[in-house]
């Protein structure tokens, strides 16, 4: 049986790039065929039907057509445009910043149903105008690098398999989580965790978007938590999220939450 | 034969034309049968043409600046339209790029000045606040001669972060800061209309 020419599906666009006079290229991060790169005709003209479809962190039904090098969007729907966080700076760059991450960690054309729904259900959590922004960003930055396959480890000392025990833990980026004081190589970037970081991302780890933003988290431990996921990050992906120096401007110039820079 | 773009991309044809087509493929746009096409356009032609558009793209490099007041492109500075005496100096509009001034202007709707970005904010790409001309902004505003700022950034993502961003920032320094209506397009169909475009054209309805 052969191929179908057109097929319908249900995506997130990641972000577009502009072709040629008119036409933009789309990365879309599908539910069930993981993130495609798309073309869209006529998308930079001001009377596009698609256009507002598919702009990124939209929620959109896809009719793609098969091509010979690109597949081509024939129709679009909108299913969700999240308003709220395209109105407010703080959630807007804090959804770009997970949208690269999601970019980085998804290669193309792979199927990721789970990492789709984190990714929506972390959008629609920015989307409520009550929701902490830093603990749906800890909490996703946790979940999106659990289902890469990146989960770093919170329970027991990665060099020597030690359980680790209160005042004795530190986190090694290079090690792909937490040491033990006995096992520390001091040639690798480590640091202090303290116990309450390690409670904080062992239950992100194990629960709910919706239990964990139950949690009440003090300023001094989100700095930690902030640094913590910062350098886990940058170690595992090998490169700093670009978006990241946007996020700090942001909470910079609202003068709110203060993002430190290691 | 000469290499070109690509490592196992041979050209059997002369080495100042493969380089021709190399430098058209770096243009926006242009792919490299497009960037042939073009190349062997030229070698067919006059070579008093030729000359024509070579000069025509030095002196372009050569006389244009970029006008310190509006950072638009200008062979004076300041630029014509920031030394023109009908202009409202109180207000000024952002844009995103010089075209934008062109389409703008077409309209004969606007008579004040213009402040152009020289791009949007794309954290995705690292383009940041650093790399726009936000700086000349401030310190235009801070003269206290400008009473409106009109956010004319693209309606997009990176257009929408760059108007919020301004927004935030430039905001006790003039007394209004407006933003370009949005909505429905002259020819649009409403049934093909977006969520965010059908809300901000009811937002911004008015009196028939």
């Amino acid at each position: 049986m052969s191929t179908p020419r057109l097929y319908n599906t249900e995506g997130l666009v990641l972000r577009s790039y502009p072709l040629g006079e008119t036409d933009r290229i789309i990365t879309v991060f599908t539910k069930t065929a993981g993130k495609l790169r798309v073309a869209a005709r006529g998308l930079r003209k001001p009377n596009s039907k698609l256009a507002g479809h598919l702009e990124p962190l939209t929620c959109t039904n896809l009719t793609v057509s098969r091509g010979r090098t690109l597949d081509v969007v024939t129709g679009a729907e909108s299913r969700e445009s999240f308003y709220f966080i395209k109105t407010d700076l703080p959630r807007l760059s804090s959804a770009i910043y997970l949208t690269e991450l999601v970019d980085t960690i998804n290669p193309l054309e792979s199927p990721n149903p789970y990492g789709y729904s984190i990714y929506l259900k972390g959008l629609c959590a920015l989307e409520e105008e009550s929701s902490n922004v830093q603990l749906i960003l800890h909490y996703m930055e946790m979940h999106l690098l659990i289902q890469a396959g990146y989960s770093p480890e919170l329970h027991q000392c990665t060099e020597c398999q030690g359980k680790i025990v209160e005042g004795n833990h530190y986190f090694d980026p290079s090690h792909g989580g937490v040491i033990c004081k006995a096992c520390i190589n001091h040639q690798t970037n480590f640091r202090p965790v303290s116990i309450g970081a390690l409670k904080v991302l062992r239950f992100f780890a194990k629960s709910t978007l919706k239990d964990s933003l139950l949690l009440k988290i003090t300023q001094p431990l989100q700095f930690e938590l902030r640094s913590l996921m910062d350098a886990y990050i940058r170690y595992t992906l090998d490169r700093e999220m670009l978006s990241k120096a946007f996020v700090r401007s942001v909470s910079k110039l609202e003068g709110t939450v203060h993002v430190p820079t290691t | 034969m000469y290499r070109t773009m690509n490592s196992d991309d041979f050209l059997p044809t002369a080495e100042p034309v493969a380089r021709l087509i190399q430098e058209f493929h770096k243009l926006p746009g242009v792919g490299s049968k497009t960037a042939q096409r073009l190349t062997y356009y030229l070698v067919r032609m006059p070579k008093a043409e030729s000359e024509n558009l070579a000069e025509a793209i030095l002196a372009m490099k050569d006389r244009t600046i970029l006008c310190s007041q509006c950072q638009n492109i200008s062979e004076k500075d300041p630029c014509p339209i920031c030394l023109d005496p009908e202009r409202d100096v109180a207000r000024i509009c952002i844009l995103e790029e010089p075209l934008d001034v062109l389409a703008i202007e077409r309209t004969h709707a606007y008579k004040g000045l213009y402040h152009v970005l020289h791009g949007a904010i794309s954290p995705i790409n690292g383009i940041g606040p650093d790399e726009l001309r936000i700086s000349e902004l401030l310190t235009r505003l801070k003269g206290g001669a400008v009473t409106e700022v009109i956010l004319a950034t693209n309606p997009n993502l990176e257009g929408e972060a760059t108007a919020m961003y301004l927004h935030k920032l430039i905001s006790h320094l003039v007394e209004k800061v407006t933003r370009l209506a949005m909505g429905l397009p002259i020819g649009g169909d409403l049934e093909y209309a977006d969520q965010i475009t059908l809300t901000r054209a009811f937002e911004g309805r008015q009196e028939f």
